[in-house]
């Protein structure tokens, strides 16, 4: 398996990868009780593959401001060739919305790449940010730092 | 030396026993079949009698190593009765998930943005269902394989005569 294409988080000015998926818990609670409605957001997810390193077919652009998480933009072409928008999902929503249905851990990465892993987010990264979040608002944080003693010396 | 005899004898007798219980045994599950033929038979008898307790030990052993696997029973609905924990009714359940923020990204519906999964949970309740809050932690749970990379989910129930019928999510993780 490949090193998958992680989301991405704006957050105090910065860009950090986000190795957590927010958006495909939202996928899991939207096709609850659909029963197989052909309409429901589940079944209008048509994305064009983009290639063995994403799999998902499709990345985020997240950013918390004011303690909240949101949704800011979805990168993915479907499969008649036309970019998705995040209306296409969230109608009367085209550039932000409030992620209520996370509730979790979100991790993401900032500094060198220490070690590459051939495999889903498993490379690491001089330190990981873990952001705790609760129906999309953040509750607390804290950062892992993941050198050897050698790498920071 | 008297010992050893004895030993041997005992263990052969043994070995009678057991030809004598596998052939009645397979007299009665196989009348019709063709048995071997009289100088194979003698062969496999001779071997069973000599290595009767090797052959008892094998089929025990094979016996525990290859347990018949038993398949999970297979569930539709994360909840379970089990998993229930608070009666709701629905105008409840609306009110408690209404959401804010402070850019207004969020409609101020039920469910927010999983209105429409709302909806269609909402259809199937009947005069006579009941609401449930539930709780469930999907790892290790043979019966939602598929599902199993849930975490815990919070969410709500419909139940029906006791049986979950249809559930909607709150909180995945």
């Amino acid at each position: 398996m490949t090193a998958q294409l992680s989301d991405s988080l704006r957050y105090e000015g910065e860009t950090l990868r986000l190795f957590t998926l927010p958006l495909n818990t939202y996928w899991n609670m939207a096709s609850a009780a659909n029963n197989n409605d052909d309409d429901s957001p589940e079944k209008r997810r048509d994305f064009a593959d983009v290639g063995t390193w994403c799999w998902r077919r499709h990345t985020a652009l997240w950013a918390i401001e004011q303690g909240h998480l949101y949704l800011i933009g979805i990168h993915a072409t479907y499969e008649d060739g036309g970019k998705a928008m995040l209306e296409d999902f969230f109608p009367g929503y085209p550039n932000r919305v409030f992620a209520h249905w996370y509730s979790g851990q979100l991790r993401c990465s900032r500094g060198e790449l220490l070690e590459y892993v051939h495999a889903g987010f498993g490379s690491r990264y001089e330190e990981d940010l873990l952001i705790d979040i609760d129906r999309g608002v953040v509750k607390d944080q804290h950062v892992i730092d993941n050198r050897t003693e050698s790498e920071r010396q | 030396m008297k010992a050893l005899l004895i030993g041997v004898g005992v263990y052969l007798l043994g070995g009678l026993v057991f030809i004598a219980v596998a052939e009645v045994k397979s007299r009665l599950q196989c009348k019709d079949e063709v048995s071997l033929e009289d100088e194979d038979s003698y062969l496999v008898w001779l071997g069973l009698l000599v290595l009767w307790l090797p052959v008892i030990a094998y089929a025990l052993c094979e016996s525990w190593l290859h347990k018949p696997h038993v398949s999970p029973v297979y569930r539709e609905f994360l909840a379970t009765p089990e998993s229930l924990v608070q009666r709701y009714s629905k105008e409840e359940v609306a009110q408690m998930e209404i959401y804010h923020d402070p850019f207004g990204a969020v409609p101020p519906v039920p469910f927010g943005h999983l209105h429409e999964a709302w909806l269609r949970f909402r259809e199937h309740v009947g005069s006579e269902d009941e609401l449930w809050s539930f709780t469930i932690d999907t790892r290790n749970d043979p019966g939602i394989e598929a599902m199993s990379n849930y975490g815990t989910v919070h969410g709500y129930a419909l139940v029906r005569n006791s049986a979950v019928v249809q559930e909607i999510y709150t909180r995945m993780g």
